[in-house]
């Protein structure tokens, strides 16, 4: 594992604590690496800011709700009409629920701003939960207007009784303090190792025990105004740059998939035997007998074109005049062939690890046309490395004396690919 | 017989696949949805918006992937993992929308970043920025950053969401960080180089 992944698991808590340690020791005494930390958590502020603006708009809870409300089994109906107020007492009347749920709610709606303040930063009020529970029957949008100001509060519990799945509450907590621990690292200008293992010390005492975000999102918020305000007083910062000429940033470009990118080679192992099968000598051949090695380009996640060469024997038999008048011969023989040919492959779940696959080949030997169907199955424990596993059939077809004779195969094949 | 009413402080304490249950209970159906909307809504409505790009569409499919699950539950579907069912739900319906749907990108769609005079370089506009180029990894990796950081899965969730191994999980997100830092090197140097 290089650093830069090492940096984001320790940006996600995967890290040990000695990994930790070594990992802010190396930050302090490398600049690429304190850049590199740099930019992660900025990534990540990025990412947290992200998250908090993407809310679902009120009108469109709405709507989801007045479904919700519609969508009800008829069963339920009636008793759904049944509404707790908040000293306990149930009213069955439509009419009386109604009035009792707008009042309520308008009672709800102005507490709303009095506990989003107060309950913003963790309890919440014993009677504030009750004035929720009957209004949110009636208005469910009220109720969730309310609902954000405990998020704090529930969140912990949510992770307490691993409801979420997903560690991403514990993340911001932990990348809030992480952050505040490092910024105490690099800041520490002495370069001494004594002064490097205190400082390590105290920030992973402060980032790492200390569960009180206040303090650490404190620190962070004081870095963030210094470095802004030491930002807006560049000659070259935004601020300086408004006031001259309009200069629009120009949007990034997308990187592409480069050309050797997308070209992937392999080495395969072709067991076949002839149909129908015999054992017959053939001539020497070549290092490449049976196994094919060939290069694809990936045309898109599903589709490849490339080209393949191996060395295969087809047992020949055919009946042939040797001269002019002589008589009619049964001949067999079992030439070991070169053939090489245009391959064409379509991976059925690209994104997935386990994948099958069509492969054929189409070209020729010496002697005639050649071609060749695959089946297999691809295993990919990785983006680069493929392993592939599969049945084949292939066939030469030749003319002798003006007759057309085919030699067909079948085996299986087995092979290893990489991507460039 | 008549069901009784949960409260909602109760509703608070039970775990997903208990709230999932009683959407099968159509008195308490409405609370629980509203509690499990309260604890996904949220990350689900960011994934739609960041995998779709476009704002009118999520709005369209993440309804149709609350009101699926919601029926869902109230069809008495046994559900595991209800984050996750939900989760699947919702790219499901993602997919399907983006293969039905050409989207075209501009540029002038989004809110490119542009300092503003009064706060340069804020989170928020950080976050614009980041948005921006998310919209150019390569879907595979994009949906996999997202499923990280936006809603917070394992590797191993991301695994079986995305029907993928973990290890190609991981390698996913680590490779669609390096190229949204790639992209954003610049504004990054900048930006770090005087703090």
């Amino acid at each position: 594992m290089n650093y830069t992944e090492r940096i984001y698991d320790f940006l996600d808590g995967m890290l040990d604590t000695a990994e930790e340690a070594e990992l802010l020791r190396l930050a302090a005494d490398n600049a690429e690496i304190r850049d590199e930390l740099r930019h992660a958590i900025t990534l990540q502020t990025a990412f947290k800011a992200d998250v908090r603006a993407l809310t679902p708009p009120p009108a469109l809870t709405q709507r989801i709700f007045s479904h919700v409300s519609a969508q009800r089994i008829p069963s339920a109906q009636s008793q759904s009409a049944s509404v707790h107020a908040p000293s306990g007492v149930t009213t069955n009347t439509p009419l009386t629920a109604f009035v009792s749920s707008l009042i309520t709610a308008i009672v709800l709606l102005s507490l709303n701003n009095a506990v989003s303040n107060k309950a913003i930063n963790n309890e919440q009020s014993p009677n504030t939960t009750q004035t929720i529970i009957a209004a949110k029957s009636a208005f469910p949008l009220a109720y969730l207007r309310i609902a954000p100001a405990n998020h704090n509060f529930e969140r912990r519990n949510l992770v307490s009784n691993n409801a979420v799945k997903g560690n991403l509450p514990a993340n911001n907590e932990h990348i809030t303090s992480i952050g505040a621990a490092l910024e105490n690292v690099l800041a520490s200008t002495d370069s001494s190792a004594a002064n490097h293992s205190d400082a390590i010390n105290s920030a992973s005492t402060l980032a790492f025990s200390t569960p009180d975000t206040t303090i650490s999102t404190q620190i962070n918020d004081d870095f963030r105004q210094n470095a802004q305000s030491e930002y807006l007083q560049r000659e070259d910062s935004p601020q300086a740059r408004i006031q001259e000429p309009f200069e629009p940033i120009t949007p990034p470009e997308k990187p592409e998939e480069s050309f050797f990118g997308r070209i992937q080679v392999h080495a395969r192992r072709i067991v076949s035997t002839s149909l129908p099968s015999m054992d017959f000598p053939s001539n020497p051949a070549s290092f490449l007998r049976n196994t094919a090695i060939g290069a694809l380009w990936k045309l898109s996640d599903h589709h490849a074109i490339g080209i393949e060469l191996s060395e295969e024997t087809y047992l020949q038999r055919f009946r042939a005049r040797l001269s002019e008048g002589s008589p009619m011969l049964d001949i067999v023989q079992n030439p070991s062939l070169l053939w090489g040919g245009l391959a064409y492959r379509y991976t059925f779940f690209p994104d997935k690890a386990f994948s099958p696959f069509l492969h054929s080949v189409l070209g020729g030997t010496e002697l005639g046309a050649n071609g060749r169907v695959m089946l297999g199955l691809t295993y990919s424990p990785d983006e680069r490395t493929q392993f592939q596993i599969g049945v084949e059939s292939s066939a030469l077809l030749y003319f002798h004396q003006n007759v057309l004779y085919a030699s067909p195969k079948l085996g299986f094949t087995y092979g290893v690919s990489l991507r460039l | 017989m008549k069901k009784h009413s949960i409260t909602t402080e109760r509703m608070n304490t039970y775990s997903d696949e208990e709230l999932f249950g009683i959407l099968t209970d159509a008195a308490n159906a409405e609370a629980a949805f509203a509690e499990l909307y309260r604890r996904y809504g949220h990350r689900m409505y960011a994934y739609c918006v960041r995998v779709l790009g476009d704002v009118r569409q999520a709005e369209d499919v993440f309804q149709e992937a609350m009101l699926k699950f919601f029926r869902s539950g109230q069809e008495g579907t046994q559900v595991q993992n209800v984050g996750g069912y939900l989760m699947q739900t919702v790219r499901n319906l993602c997919l399907n929308r983006k293969r039905d749907t050409k989207i075209t990108f501009s540029f002038e769609d989004y809110d490119v970043h542009v300092p503003s005079s009064s706060a340069a370089y804020e989170a928020g506009e950080l976050a614009k920025l980041v948005a921006s180029a998310l919209e150019l990894l390569d879907d595979e990796y994009r949906e996999a950053v997202i499923l990280r950081e936006y809603d917070g899965f394992s590797y191993q969730d991301i695994a079986a969401i995305t029907q993928t191994s973990e290890v190609n999980a991981r390698t996913r997100v680590f490779r669609g960080k390096q190229q949204l830092r790639a992209i954003l090197q610049p504004y990054f140097k900048d930006l770090l180089k005087h703090q």
